[in-house]
């Protein structure tokens, strides 16, 4: 009942009642605090029924957010198991850059760090570190510095193939020249290379043509998926022949 | 009241800002990869040169022809099989299907017409793309007289050399040569000139006598050689245009090994007297000598830097041939081979002046090769039974020197190798040819 109703069914004030505020009738008085009093405790009620109602809400949403998470952990798991099938076990990647000779790069960025196993994730780099570095379904971004070692081997050793070294290779300082690229999940080119830095000389244009061909006969770069948010976004990739021309 | 509103708004907008910063900050410093790539592939450019669009299909054929041979004795290109091409193309302004040459893995292909003028005369345009980033990279049109379309088709090389290797292209150029003729104990030599691809031959002496050393001008249409008279060598001038020679100075003794200076206005050249052998220098206008060596011993070979101020020579001035380097006024003498049992003779700066290319021979072997003008840095690039003569393209690039064959009926051959070493090959002469010398470009 509200208190508009109770307007209706009361009998009809004259206008000096209703006009003046210093009337007051004990009887409505009376009511009108029942009603309120009512009016509270209806609307405790109401209060508590909806508490209840959004904690069961919540309750539901949390076991179904629990399952889904638990159907995308294990499909994780599985998409891992399959990546791992296609050998994309960072650990043997890793290995095997380290054993490759035609890939320096990653022993050289790690020249300077102790070698042999180290646990996941004991990187200072690693914000999260432990088991819950570089989780398996892709969402975690903190990379140690391992991982980032195999990616850029991974990278490096698909790009020394695809990359011809610009007017023969021999005899002239050829620069060097930077470039930045994003990939999509499917390891192919998300827009055109940028050219972060190319260096001077007459061999600039040819340089810089060279190193846009190697990326874009690379593609599609296979690099482990479940490491797409660390190798979305290629930043600065040097492409160097310093160490080749005689 | 607005402004506690405004609070309201921005207090959690700033909280959330913060949160933000906390959260994807290290994730955005995480979630980007740098590094770098150091070893990558010598490998020639693969480029497709299909047939130039033509009324005259064998013209369309071999001015194609003639720009793959180019490109591909340089060694830094791989001109595909034309059978392998998906595509035809039949209209030199539009651009080709790139997926056609993408599928035969071609990185350029080189798009071009030949027609005929009003007035006779060859037409030539053409089109480069690179086919990975579908974009033109060059586009030209020439016109000549008919008899010089293989002039055409060696611009065009030279401009798709150029825009592809980052290099001063070398085709438009021709070599000056001994042509050699006739059995071996009495060989005909004379002197000769020719495209640097070994086409169009052209004799420029009757074979009456010997001629030797020719060396272009770098500035005019002009050579310099050494022919006996008699029995005594006499270094001469020759316009090309003209044909008509004349004696450089009139020297009691031998002159021979002359050379130009890069400005064209001096020759240095071997003067002997008596047992020994200088070098001089001759101003071509005021006909003034200089001699800048002065030694017991055989001077001779000299050859200027490419900025004029320095000349390497060889001289057996410490028992064998080995090489010196002095200041263009004879000062500053220093020896630049290095000490063993190898001998180096016939040194060319290159014309980028990096390297200083030189004959070398050591245990009975002969060997084309370079060094710094240090000495340091020595590279054989070629060895044969008897490797002669190098001479510089004028990009520095490539070397042409002759070798002599093994045998009864065999003879000396024109032969180019890359300065990296690769890429060695026979120029193709009529005759038996010797002493190669690499003009500069025409164009």
């Amino acid at each position: 009942m509200s208190l508009e109703r109770f307007r209706f069914t009361s009998p009809p004030f004259s206008k000096e009642f209703r006009a003046g505020e210093r009337f007051k009738i004990p009887f409505i008085e009376t009511e009108i605090a029942a009603l309120k009093a009512k009016e509270e405790a209806e609307r405790k009620a109401a209060e508590a029924r909806a508490k209840a109602e959004a904690e069961r809400k919540r309750k539901e949403a949390e076991a179904k957010r629990k399952a889904e998470e638990l159907k995308k952990k294990k499909l994780a798991e599985a998409k891992a198991k399959e990546a791992e099938k296609r050998k994309f076990d960072l650990d043997k990647l890793a290995k095997a850059i380290d054993a490759s000779p035609d890939d320096p790069r990653a022993l050289l960025d790690k020249s300077n760090k102790p070698t042999g196993a180290r646990p996941q994730g004991d990187s200072q780099t690693a914000t999260n570190t432990g088991p819950s570095a570089g989780t398996r379904d892709g969402r975690d971004t903190v990379l140690s510095a391992r991982e980032a070692d195999m990616l850029r081997g991974l990278l490096n050793a698909q790009l020394a193939r695809c990359w011809r070294l610009p007017a023969g290779g021999g005899g002239t300082s050829v620069p060097v020249v930077t470039l930045g690229w994003n990939l999509k999940p499917d390891g192919t080119l998300d827009g055109e290379p940028r050219v972060v830095r190319a260096g001077e000389g007459a061999l600039v244009q040819v340089a810089t043509e060279a190193a846009i061909r190697a990326v874009k006969t690379c593609v599609p770069f296979q690099l482990p998926p479940d490491k797409y948010a660390n190798w979305r976004v290629i930043t600065d990739w040097a492409f160097d022949p310093s160490k080749m021309v005689q | 009241m607005i402004s506690y509103r405004f609070l309201a708004f921005l207090l959690p907008a700033a909280c959330l800002a913060v949160a933000a910063t906390a959260i994807l900050g290290p994730r955005a410093a995480h979630a980007q990869l740098s590094g770098s790539t150091t070893q990558g592939q010598i490998a020639p450019i693969p480029i497709a040169i299909p047939v130039f669009i033509s009324d005259d299909p064998k013209l369309g054929a071999d001015i194609a022809g003639v720009i793959a041979a180019n490109l591909g004795r340089s060694g830094l290109f791989k001109p595909l099989d034309p059978a392998s091409f998906l595509e035809r193309p039949a209209d030199v302004n539009a651009a080709p299907n790139f997926n056609n040459w993408r599928a035969i893995q071609a990185d350029a292909v080189n798009v071009g017409r030949i027609t005929r003028g009003p007035d006779g005369r060859l037409v030539a345009e053409f089109r480069l793309w690179d086919v990975v980033n579908g974009q033109q990279k060059a586009g030209q049109r020439f016109a000549a007289v008919p008899q010089n379309w293989r002039r055409i088709a060696h611009m065009i090389s030279d401009i798709i050399y150029e825009r592809l290797t980052g290099e001063k292209g070398y085709f438009d150029t021709r070599v000056a040569f001994i042509d050699e003729t006739g059995p071996k104990d009495k060989r005909t030599k004379r002197l000769a000139i020719m495209d640097q691809d070994g086409a169009n031959v052209r004799l420029l002496s009757q074979g009456k006598e010997l001629v030797l050393t020719p060396r272009f001008n770098p500035v005019a249409q002009e050579i310099t050689f050494m022919a006996y008279q008699g029995e005594r060598p006499r270094v001469y001038i020759m316009n090309l245009d003209t044909q008509q020679r004349q004696q450089v100075g009139d020297f009691p003794g031998e002159t021979f090994a002359p050379r130009y200076s890069p400005d064209g206005q001096r020759l240095v050249m071997s003067v002997s007297s008596g047992a020994n052998t200088s070098i001089y220098e001759v101003d071509l206008r005021s006909r003034q000598f200089r001699q800048l060596t002065q030694t017991n011993g055989l001077d001779t070979g000299p050859c200027y830097s490419p900025d004029g101020r320095e000349i390497v020579f060889e001289s057996d001035r410490e028992g064998t041939q080995q090489l010196y380097i002095m200041n263009s006024d004879g000062s500053g003498l220093r020896r630049i081979s290095p000490q063993g049992d190898g001998r180096y003779s016939t040194p060319v700066w290159s014309p980028r002046g990096d390297y200083i290319a030189f004959t070398k021979t050591q245990g009975g072997r002969f060997m084309i090769g370079v060094m710094k003008p240090d000495g340091t840095g020595e590279r054989i690039l070629s060895s044969g039974f008897h490797s002669e003569g190098p001479t510089w393209a004028p990009n520095g690039r490539v070397l042409m020197f002759f070798a002599e064959g093994q045998g009864a009926g065999a003879g000396p051959r024109i032969k180019s190798v890359d300065i990296t070493g690769y890429a060695e090959q026979v120029v193709a002469t009529p005759a038996f040819a010797s002493d190669p010398a690499w003009s500069p470009l025409l164009n």
